[in-house]
């Protein structure tokens, strides 16, 4: 049979490249970024400066792929600094009770996920937007921890080896948070192109009411992606431990935005329905590289803030002339 | 009057209101295999309540709905949707970002014995659906919001068709669309009813109407007021029985 309707324009070689890489833009200019700094500061090409971007970027990136898979899904959750400090309290709190240590990971780590649960059930059963859900949450959990801290000090007085999983120091170079980062970085990104919950997540993001259509339980698609979120800003808020060991309840402030400018930077669209954790990865290590870049060559980590947000804008102009070029 | 082979679905005397509207008003509707009607009326006349209720989105307040001859009680449109039923709405019901591989097999995605997406399969099958329709797609990997509104609606009439469609319910297809793609578009819908699939077509369009369809049926304030074979009726005596709201049942 012959077709009557004119087949779309076919693709160059370049836009089938960039059709299935979309983070080739972003990875580009964050390579030219590197080499320039390294060119220009001796400090930023040492090797213990990659071993600090690393663990930073790794921090970090445990809580902005959890951010990214929620916004990919059509939610956002802006109370992930505050879960990490929820976290890192129920972990020393427990532990300084002589709660076992890894007993006291789990849990923290459970309480994170639960309030990450709760926030998808108020949004969703409620029908609130997840932005003013969230931001609730935020105020919330951090207050709740000032107030019953009266603002002082989480100190882990544990056993320190139950904190090597996190905090020790793999070939001279790299925390094991790192590895941990990755980790949660491969398993969400095969998930969401791999796996058919994955697809459910593109698509409650995309367009919820066709997918409810077809059949695609969204609000468990969901809340599952609200868990998972919550799950792993507490999980960065053990690494936290693992590397500082006393920590003020302001631990946490700013991760959110943070981590919503990796996942943007990395292509993903606040709109919901696209995106990917590859992406968010390569937004994660920019920023962290920026942030650190900038201490080296200019000696202040003030211009951090507006440097981010140039990028951040930037990032985005690149990752729409790519989509327009792709589709 | 009409003489019709034993219908697919049969709604007898339904009735549904709203608070103080009375949207559709004790209508019959037969449509069977293979049959293409024409569902006309003006805006506010009843033919989006009425195929809702045949789809299963809210239950009418009296009357029958019988579907290859059971009488059914739809509570959900996925109970529709089991037995058969699927609507092509005007906004498609795709997911613009998701490739037309993805789209096609949303919610009943192809897995290998590992859990994880058959792509291969999902695309193959895809691309070889939507070109039994005639449509050729470069690339079934790109996302559907990117291909053409003909091309998109040809890709959801597919999907239903490979999943086993009985009866489909095709709300404006051919609105926004160009000339050509409106042709295509018409093609497809005959091409349903050789594959003996029931259609209902609403449409605002009487030239598209009397092209496809079999039997024409108008509605106004609710009520029947035409039910017709295409032997029987033209364009004036369509666009006379809309406008004025009296015809013959």
């Amino acid at each position: 049979m012959t077709s009557e309707t004119p087949s779309s324009i076919p693709f160059s070689r370049l836009q089938r490249w960039l059709a299935r890489f979309p983070e080739s833009g972003v990875l580009l200019v964050f390579v030219l970024t590197a080499i320039l700094l390294a060119v220009e500061s001796p400090q930023f090409r040492g090797h213990e400066n990659a071993t600090a971007i690393m663990t930073r970027s790794a921090e970090i990136g445990i809580i902005a792929c959890g951010v990214s898979l929620l916004m990919i899904a059509g939610e956002f959750d802006i109370s992930v600094g505050s879960l990490v400090v929820l976290s890192i309290y129920v972990f020393t709190g427990l532990t300084n009770l002589n709660c076992s240590p890894p007993l006291a990971m789990g849990l923290a780590v459970l309480a994170g996920a639960a309030a990450g649960l709760f926030n998808g059930l108020i949004t969703l059963l409620l029908n609130i937007p997840s932005f003013i859900t969230t931001l609730g949450a935020m105020l919330f959990w951090r207050g709740i921890v000032i107030f019953v801290l009266s603002g002082s000090f989480m100190s882990y007085h544990g056993d320190d080896a139950w904190l090597a999983p996190f905090g020790s120091i793999l070939f001279s170079h790299f925390r094991a948070t790192v590895l941990w980062f990755l980790a949660v970085a491969i398993v969400l990104q095969f998930a969401l192109v791999r796996t058919p919950f994955g697809n459910w997540v593109l698509a409650a993001g995309g367009n919820a009411q066709a997918a409810r259509n077809v059949g695609v339980p969204v609000l468990k698609v969901k809340l599952a992606c609200f868990t998972i979120c919550g799950g792993l800003a507490a999980l960065a808020g053990i690494a936290y431990v693992a590397r500082y060991k006393t920590m003020q309840v302001s631990v946490g402030q700013g991760f959110e935005l943070e981590a919503i400018a990796a996942a943007v930077i990395g292509g993903t669209i606040l709109t919901g329905g696209k995106g990917s954790i590859l992406g968010t990865v390569i937004g994660v290590l920019f920023v962290s590289m920026v942030r650190n870049g900038l201490v080296h060559l200019l000696d202040s980590s003030y211009l951090h803030y507006p440097v981010t947000g140039v990028l951040l804008i930037i990032a985005v102009i690149i990752n729409r002339r790519i989509s327009a070029l792709t589709h | 009057m009409t003489t019709q082979p034993p219908p697919l679905l049969a709604v007898h005397d339904i009735h549904k209101r709203f608070a103080a509207v009375e949207a559709v008003r004790g209508v019959d509707l037969t449509v069977a295999s293979g049959q293409v009607v024409a569902l006309l009326g003006d805006n506010g006349a009843g033919k989006s309540t009425l195929v809702k209720i045949i789809a299963g989105v809210f239950p009418q307040d009296k009357g029958l709905l019988e579907f290859a001859g059971q009488r059914k009680k739809w509570r959900s449109p996925r109970d529709s949707r089991a037995a058969g039923i699927e609507v092509v709405y005007q906004d498609l019901g795709l997911v613009p970002w998701l490739s037309i591989a993805r789209n096609f097999f949303l919610g009943k995605e192809l897995t290998t014995r590992w859990g994880t997406l058959d792509l291969p399969r999902m695309r193959t099958i895809a691309q070889k659906c939507v070109a039994e329709l005639g449509i050729s797609l470069d690339d079934v990997d790109r996302p559907v919001g990117r291909f053409s509104g003909g091309q998109q609606k040809a890709v959801a009439i597919a999907r239903s068709l490979y999943f086993g469609v009985r009866l489909m319910i095709l709300d404006e297809p051919t609105a926004a669309l160009s000339v050509g793609e409106t042709r295509t578009v018409l093609r497809v819908v005959s091409d349903l009813r050789q594959r003996g699939i029931a259609v209902i077509l609403i449409t605002h369009n009487m030239h598209h109407a009397l092209e496809v369809a079999d039997r024409f049926v108008v509605v106004s304030e609710g009520k029947k007021v035409l039910d017709a074979n295409r032997d029987e009726v033209d364009h004036a005596i369509l666009e006379r029985t809309i406008v004025d709201g009296v015809g013959m049942v």
